[in-house]
């Protein structure tokens, strides 16, 4: 059931359609599911995620647990005042440099306590969700969507804690390393990709 | 009402069911190529697709990295795992090398050397401690990043790109640890070894390649 769970994760991240979007898609079921769909179709923010919910779970349940309340608080916080100064972030070294300290850390293996871990992951919420706000601005319904895209961070962080928290097996462990040293090679790349200006 | 014959009898065992299902998804599987390439792919399923096609595009660079997990799997715990850990990270550093504008001398020759050595340290079953071995294959992987890291398509999404590449990358290594782990047996490590021998004869092909 994990194997199928970890090959599910990385086609619906292989498949999904495109980098942040400008604005929010039309899943024609409302802002609500907007906002969800466009979390789920970001590759930037499911990774962001992902590893923040993989450091937080190699950590321990307390740690999974504050990650699950401050990452979701920390992102909906972050796009509402991203709405309300009409500012939002563009994808920048700044985003890119924490997920590769993250990515770096789920590979070394670093376990840290939950006092650490939900400053980190409050960090990584302003961060993603300042950019989040500029694929609302003039959207219908955008409190709503917010209301979307924070459930879907909080769904995701929970999975996926819960996931790192359950391996046991040796091999396993060995899994999420790789799968963290991963994150970290990619986001390396794209810092490369900013500095040449494309993101 | 004569009885059509079933495409599986209805009293089917699990197992005989499970082999059907396996046939139809193979063939499946196998189609799917045909119908990929009858168009030339774009926007994010082009920058995905391209970047996981660079790594296994080219043999120089898919027998170096299937070789790095052929010898973690020879040299067993903890470098079957530290090496596949170390590699994508160091191979992105190669990347972020070469997009920076930093240029590396004779990339397509450390290349080149990365299989005949890798290959050679597996014929020979030579065991290095794991920091001179981590050293080895960091080193090389950042020639490999450079060199393919940064090939991506004018107008594609560089996330999925990098994703692409990376996940490219892993797989292959896995490929390497998976064929590694006939190691555990007397005739597989045999089988290995000659496995070392093939890629060093690939490398040395390359090399010659390169230096000509």
């Amino acid at each position: 059931m994990r194997t199928t769970a970890w090959i599910a994760s990385l086609a619906l991240l292989a498949g999904a359609p495109g980098a942040a979007h400008a604005h929010l898609v039309n899943s024609g079921l409302g802002p609500f599911y907007n906002g969800t769909l466009h979390l789920l179709l970001s590759p930037s923010d499911c990774l962001a995620v992902l590893a923040v919910g993989l450091l937080a779970g190699q950590g321990g349940k307390a740690s999974a647990r504050a990650a699950a309340i401050t990452l979701p608080l920390a992102w909906g916080g972050a796009v509402l005042a991203g709405l309300t100064l009409e500012r939002a972030a563009e994808p920048g070294w700044l985003e890119v440099a924490l997920l590769i300290l993250l990515g770096v850390s789920v590979a070394a293996g670093v376990r840290l306590p939950a006092w650490v871990l939900a400053p980190v992951a409050v960090l990584i919420g302003i961060v993603h969700g300042l950019e989040t706000a500029g694929a609302l601005v003039d959207s219908d319904g955008a409190l709503v969507a917010v209301a979307g895209i924070a459930t879907a961070v909080a769904v995701l962080t929970l999975l996926t804690g819960a996931l790192a928290v359950s391996l046991q097996a040796a091999w396993t462990r060995v899994a999420l390393q790789v799968g963290g040293s991963w994150i970290a090679a990619v986001e390396m790349l794209m810092l490369g990709w900013i500095l040449q200006g494309i993101s | 009402m004569t009885d059509r014959p079933r495409l599986l009898p209805i009293h089917a065992s699990r197992h005989q069911l499970s082999m059907a299902v396996q046939i139809v998804l193979t063939t499946w599987l196998l189609l799917i190529p045909l119908i990929a390439l009858a168009h030339v792919e774009g926007g994010a399923a082009g920058g995905f697709l391209s970047g996981f096609g660079h790594p296994i595009s080219g043999l120089d660079h898919v027998l170096a990295m299937v070789a790095v997990g052929l010898w973690g799997a020879q040299l067993s715990a903890p470098a079957i795992w530290l090496l596949p850990v170390a590699f994508p990270i160091m191979m992105a550093f190669g990347g972020l090398l070469g997009l920076s504008g930093v240029e590396l001398p004779a990339v397509e020759v450390a290349i080149a050397l990365s299989a005949v050595i890798l290959g050679a340290l597996i014929l020979g079953a030579i065991r290095v401690p794991l920091a001179a071995a981590l050293l080895l294959v960091g080193f090389f992987a950042v020639f490999h990043g450079h060199a393919h890291g940064t090939e991506m398509t004018a107008g594609q999404s560089a996330i999925l790109y990098s994703i692409g590449f990376v996940i490219a990358t892993g797989l292959l290594h896995a490929a390497g640890i998976g064929i590694g782990f006939i190691h555990r047996w007397e005739p597989g490590r045999v089988a290995l070894r000659g496995a070392g021998g093939v890629v060093m004869a690939g490398g040395v092909f390359f090399l010659w390649n390169a230096l000509a």
